[in-house]
């Protein structure tokens, strides 16, 4: 058997995936979101030691008095540990999503925000707020419908194979309608409480209530673990849909799939944390530039990555200019516009 | 091995229009049969009507008589591969893991390639004489380097039967000549049954078994290939007046067009 060196950065010596690269791969991002979450932890307006941090949480668990003090108890872990526990839950199912629409419409350029998915989700959020805030989790279920319907939408309209560039102009076309309808829902309602949640939409983790926060940790845990299942599938769908089929694989299933457990995770995401842009995109490209496309590899590293990214993005927005906060999705498009640009470039090659 | 039982089949939008009426054709094991048409004649449709893409309105796809509308796609896929042209692919890849995806239909829904799909896999690219290709990104091949690494995805599924659609478009005739060598070898050393559409009626002259002829969706003629191309029925099969003659080594038929408009006394 041949052994050479491959062009992917880790995992030398076999051009395809094997365990040991992939189980390599997911401990060092996991150790580095940890390391980063602990940091997270203790950065801010009020600084806590990292060393303090691991007796307060063991403190709080097993129920005995804190080594902080109380504004630092309550700054610790009713402010900052949700908001990072949100970060994490919104940046994995973003890139998770955006992994798996880039497999399925074999499309580097696809993203839940750039083909205007997240759109649809903040327009049903929006929706519920408006009009069913009474039922509960109706704004995670209506973002969900809303990014199911979008895909739907975007889907048909920038279907062309030849093109990867058709698909995203479909997107910015969905994305500028929808934020259209929002600017006209929002200001018809006159209400400056719905103001502030469309400025919320534009990606702002610092609000996040916690039944948010425990449907995308939910969403994220579910929706990750079903499309690994359909990662083998992926891969070969993202090669071409002809041949997957005539290869064994049931498309029409793996596509409605796919697809739904993308909108789910958008939907969860984006009523959660805002429409917060590029993750979707910028993250599965790393993992593929760092160990290969297989997704088998790229979607769980992308889930890892992801949360990363946000939570980073994250601890800029809200210690840069501090105590001023920047919306965290602003940090994100920072990073990824030019990423963006730079894949459009590479596929227009 | 295949058996294609008067196949009636029209497109949703183009009714009532028949794409194919009633096509009735058998692959056996270790023969080579080629489709041929014009443009539009549905030869492209038959081929994935064959591999259960498309459901005839009537007739039977078997498989060793038995109705693959029976089959899971898994099981489709164990028995039958279908070789087309492949393009570049958007996401970086190496032949190996592009050959690997082969091996899908042997697979658990994920998990991974074991090393017994990694050495069929490598067979497989060995088989296609690719096996130098093996760990180079996919994207960097030349066109026929491709087929040949395609070719080898779809022996990784261990197939018994290969369907090739217009395999050796865009490739020059080194290329053409060696992929149809590749499974004219294939076929004599493992039994494979092959049918293939293609537009080199010369090329198929000289490496099918047999010939089926097919003309706005229905069977012209079919049979041995010496006895199917005469220059009467190529030349009604195309429109175009076309003459046979015999290659000066293999004795195949060999097929000769004229110029259109052109006239004998022309040449003076």
């Amino acid at each position: 058997m041949y052994i050479m060196k491959t062009e992917t950065l880790i995992g030398q010596g076999k051009s395809y995936l094997t365990v040991r690269r992939a189980l390599i791969v997911i401990s060092v991002l996991l150790l580095a979101l940890l390391g980063f979450a602990v940091a997270a932890l203790s950065l801010g307006s009020e600084h806590v030691a990292a060393g303090q941090l691991f007796p307060a949480l063991i403190s709080k668990l097993i129920g005995t008095a804190s080594p902080l003090s109380r504004e630092q108890d309550v700054i610790i872990f009713s402010l900052r540990l949700p908001r990072i526990a949100m970060a994490i839950g919104v940046g994995a199912a973003l890139a998770v999503a955006g992994a798996g629409f880039q497999a399925l419409l074999r499309n580097p350029l696809a993203d839940p925000y750039v083909l205007g998915v997240s759109g649809g989700a903040a327009l049903g959020s929006i929706t519920a707020i408006i009009f069913a805030s009474g039922l509960s989790y109706s704004r995670p279920l209506f973002g969900f419908a809303g990014a199911a319907i979008a895909t739907l939408i975007v889907y048909r309209l920038g279907k062309r194979e030849d093109d990867p560039a058709h698909l995203v102009l479909a997107g910015v076309v969905m994305s500028t309608f929808l934020s259209s309808v929002i600017v006209l829902m929002t200001a018809m309602t006159d209400n400056v409480k719905l103001r502030n949640i469309t400025l919320w939409l534009l990606g702002d983790l610092s609000s996040g209530a916690v039944e948010g926060l425990i449907f995308v940790l939910i969403a994220v845990a579910v929706g990750a673990a079903i499309l690994v299942t359909q990662s083998r599938a992926l891969n070969l769908m993202m090669i071409g849909e002809r041949d997957a089929f005539a290869m064994g694989v049931e498309t029409a299933r793996v596509r409605w799939v796919v697809h739904l457990t993308a909108s789910l995770l958008t939907g969860a995401a984006v009523s959660a944390g805002g429409a917060i842009g590029y993750v979707g995109l910028v993250t599965p490209h790393l993992a593929r530039l760092a160990a290969g496309s297989d997704n088998r590899l790229v979607i769980p590293a992308s889930a890892i990555g992801g949360a990363l990214m946000v939570l980073i993005a994250d601890t800029i927005a809200r210690t840069a200019l501090a105590p001023r906060e920047l919306p965290t999705g602003a940090i994100t498009a920072l990073i990824g516009a030019p990423v963006f640009v730079y894949l459009l470039l590479k596929s227009r090659k | 091995m295949l058996q294609l039982r008067d196949i009636h089949f029209s497109y949703p939008n183009q009714r009532p229009r028949e794409t194919i009426s009633g096509v009735t054709l058998d692959v056996r094991a270790g023969e080579m049969v080629a489709l041929l048409g014009p443009n539009g004649s549905g030869k492209s449709t038959l081929l994935s009507i064959a591999i259960g893409a498309l459901k005839p309105d009537s007739g039977d796809v078997l498989f060793d008589d038995e109705p693959i509308a029976g089959f899971s796609r898994r099981e489709i896929a164990q028995r039958m591969a279908m070789v087309a042209e492949q393009g570049a692919i958007r996401f970086p890849m190496t032949a190996l893991e592009y050959v690997l995806t082969g091996r899908y239909a042997y697979s658990t829904a994920f998990g991974f390639d074991s090393p017994r799909d990694v050495e069929i896999a490598m067979q497989s690219l060995g088989a296609a004489d690719a096996a130098q290709f093996a760990h180079r990104r996919f994207n960097q091949l030349s066109s026929g380097e491709r087929q040949r690494v395609t070719l080898a995805r779809s022996l990784a599924q261990q197939p018994r039967l290969l369907l090739l659609d217009e395999p050796t478009a865009n490739a020059d005739i080194a290329h053409q000549l060696s992929l149809l060598d590749l499974v004219r070898g294939l076929t004599r050393e493992r039994g494979l049954g092959v049918m293939i559409v293609t537009h080199e009626i010369n090329l198929a002259a000289e490496f099918a078994d047999r010939m089926a002829l097919i003309k706005d969706g229905r069977l012209v003629a079919c049979g041995a290939t010496r006895e199917v191309m005469t220059a009467e029925t190529l030349s009604e099969l195309f429109e175009t007046p076309l003459f046979v003659d015999h290659h000066p080594l293999s004795g195949s038929p060999v097929v000769w067009w004229m110029r259109t408009g052109s006239r004998i006394e022309d040449r003076g």
